[in-house]
């Protein structure tokens, strides 16, 4: 049923096309949220993606493929907002410069800090992680929806993560420094 | 701690994604689809979607645009190269000029001379700006070296020698009232013979010699050499015993044969046959075989165009160019002259001639000739004229680029000058060598322009 929408699509059918979008766009929005961390931007990406999906679905050689290449295109249009705005950068200047003062208990105080660390970074690393962790996909698809090699994919993912896991272990050092003694 | 990792950011991940985009992300987006086309490769358009698309045949049509550019633009290369119109200018540049000088003067041709005559002839060379040097003989050998011809390729000097010792002069009387009188006569047996040498682009001797013998002579009278194109091969004139003259091909191994009854020669293009002035003008296979008439005039100059193409016919009074089949192309009248020169352009579109003072051009189909007038007098304001002589001029060769003319220059009775004359007529001709005594009797075979590989 999806792929058949896909094929109509490709061959034209803008009634088809709007079907097949608006079975995608709050997945795209979800995605475009978690990597830009922005609600404002990640609006502009998807609605970019979608146009830009339209535009170049006669040349998706493989309709199967059809996922994958969407998010491609969905992360190359979180890129080029980021690029042509460039209030993202100001916003995570003005993150990273403020101490988190979030609530340190339990699980609110983890997702603080990874929501820090994720900030720290870039677009790049992030689509890595939410594409593996959200989406659900295993790095070599991972990699094969962003088209790179799988081995950048698998370096990006772990460098991700490796700054996720130091972000929280910063917070449970400074949960040991302000711990007052009974 | 991996684990636990994975889990958090999992779990952060989803509780931290919108469930729903804004309506209008989705308005907005069809909106802007409804305006806008879809993109589609060259060859979707050309083969149909599904072909199309697909990547190899993509990749082939790229290819084959590229070969078709490539092809097109050496097609247009090619028609723009075969549309230009032919310059003037042969496939190589001009060296240096070799000549023959009287080796008294020294080594750089600055001693004093006291006349003309007596001295061994060496060969010299200078380039054009340069200073005159000698390349072959020496204060004490006993050889005359003479008639120097450089072959086509600029690789080797062709030249005439001749053992002094062998020499016997004998003078000849001085008529009353002169102070000196004609040269003395040589008589034999003399040992005379062809050097060949091998030449760097400067005009210096590679080392590089061979000797070829000519022919036993009636008086030792043997012309200059003049190499086939492929300098492989030499041609000259020997005077027989009998009275006779007869044109002489001898291979750079020293073998010879007299080919033809003649006084004066040239060697076609192709370097298989010569056209030969005798009592008539004959076109000779060099290697055999019957000689075909080619006009019946008493030549006495014969050229081969280059190309091929034209035979130009010098009689006594007439300048006769002729395709190699005999058909006439033109036929003009000229001054009387028993020793005349026609030289060929090396693109085989102008013959040379000086006469009257005046270097003169004409086109290979007879139309427009160009007159240059030479002011030897003028060139040379410190010369002397004697009362009882005319300056005048001499041509030797074409440069090997076409654009000049080599020409001896003679202010003074006995003094001779090498200049060049651009071919153009539009500047000023240059001195190559101040007139001096050194340079007896120039004949056009007494020079020779090397040409050099650009």
């Amino acid at each position: 049923m999806r792929e058949d929408l896909v094929e109509r699509a490709r061959q034209g059918d803008r009634e088809a096309f709007g079907e097949l979008a608006a079975g995608e766009v709050n997945r795209l929005n979800a995605i475009a949220r978690l990597v830009l961390r922005d609600p404002d931007l990640a609006e502009d990406a998807v609605q970019e993606a979608l146009v830009r999906c339209w535009r170049q679905l006669p040349k998706l050689r493989d309709v199967a493929r059809f996922d994958g290449w969407l998010y491609r295109i969905l992360i190359h249009a979180a890129q080029d907002e980021i690029g042509r705005r460039r209030r993202f950068q100001v916003a995570v200047q003005s993150t990273s410069a403020e101490p988190s003062v979030a609530d340190r208990s339990g699980d609110i105080a983890d997702r603080d800090q990874l929501e820090s660390g994720f900030r720290r970074l870039s677009v790049h690393h992030r689509a890595v992680v939410v594409l593996h962790h959200y989406v659900g996909l295993p790095l070599p698809q991972v990699a094969e929806a962003l088209g790179i090699p799988e081995g950048t994919a698998k370096s990006r993912y772990h460098y991700a993560m490796a700054a996720l896991r130091a972000a929280l272990e910063a917070d449970n050092r400074l949960d040991a420094h302000t711990e007052v003694p009974a | 701690m991996n684990d636990r990792l994975d889990l958090l950011v999992t779990d952060w991940l989803r509780s931290d994604a919108p469930a729903k985009a804004s309506p209008e992300v989705l308005t907005d987006a069809l909106a802007r689809v409804a305006a806008s086309g879809q993109e589609r490769y060259v060859t979707q358009r050309l083969l149909g979607d599904r072909v199309g698309r697909r990547q190899d045949v993509r990749l082939a049509l790229v290819v084959a645009l590229v070969v078709l550019a490539t092809v097109g633009v050496v097609v247009i290369a090619g028609a723009l190269i075969r549309d230009q119109k032919p310059v003037p200018v042969g496939p190589l540049s001009n060296g240096s000029i070799v000549f023959r000088a009287n080796g008294q003067a020294g080594p750089d041709l600055a001693g004093d001379l006291l006349s003309a005559r007596g001295g061994d002839r060496d060969l010299y060379a200078i380039a054009e700006g340069g200073r005159p040097r000698r390349i072959l003989g020496d204060d004490v050998d006993h050889d005359i070296q003479m008639c120097p011809t450089t072959s086509a390729d600029g690789a080797q000097v062709a030249y005439l020698a001749l053992d002094s010792t062998t020499i016997t002069p004998t003078p000849a009387p001085v008529p009353e009232g002169q102070s000196f009188g004609p040269n003395p006569t040589d008589a034999g047996p003399l040992s005379e013979w062809i050097e060949v040498v091998g030449l760097d682009a400067s005009a210096t001797p590679t080392g590089d010699a061979r000797r070829i013998p000519v022919p036993e002579t009636a008086d030792g009278s043997v012309s200059c050499p003049r190499w086939s194109p492929d300098g492989t091969r030499l041609a000259f004139v020997i005077d027989l015993p009998d009275g006779t003259r007869q044109a002489v091909v001898a291979g750079l191994d020293g073998s010879s044969a007299m080919v033809a009854r003649g006084g004066v020669f040239d060697w076609e293009p192709a370097g298989r046959r010569l056209v030969v002035g005798d009592t008539a003008a004959w076109l000779v296979p060099v290697d055999g075989g019957p000689a075909q008439p080619l006009m019946g005039v008493v030549p006495n100059a014969v050229a081969w165009s280059l190309d091929g193409s034209r035979i130009a016919l010098r009689t006594a009074v007439e300048l006769i160019v002729v395709t190699p089949r005999g058909e006439v192309i033109f036929r003009q009248p000229r001054p009387q002259d028993d020793t005349p020169v026609v030289l060929w352009s090396p693109d085989g579109g102008r013959l040379a001639e000086a006469y009257g003072g005046s270097l003169h051009l004409t086109p290979d189909d007879g139309t427009a000739s160009t007159t240059i007038d030479v002011d030897v007098a003028g060139l040379f304001p410190d010369a002397t004229p004697d009362a009882d002589f005319t300056p005048t001029i001499g041509l030797l060769a074409w440069s090997p680029d076409g654009r000049k003319l080599l020409l001896t220059a003679s202010p003074m009775f006995d003094q001779n000058a090498l200049i060049t004359v651009a071919a153009d007529g539009h500047h000023p001709p240059d001195v190559v060598l101040e007139p001096s005594l050194a340079l007896p009797g120039m004949q056009p075979g007494q020079a020779s322009w090397q040409a050099v590989h650009r």
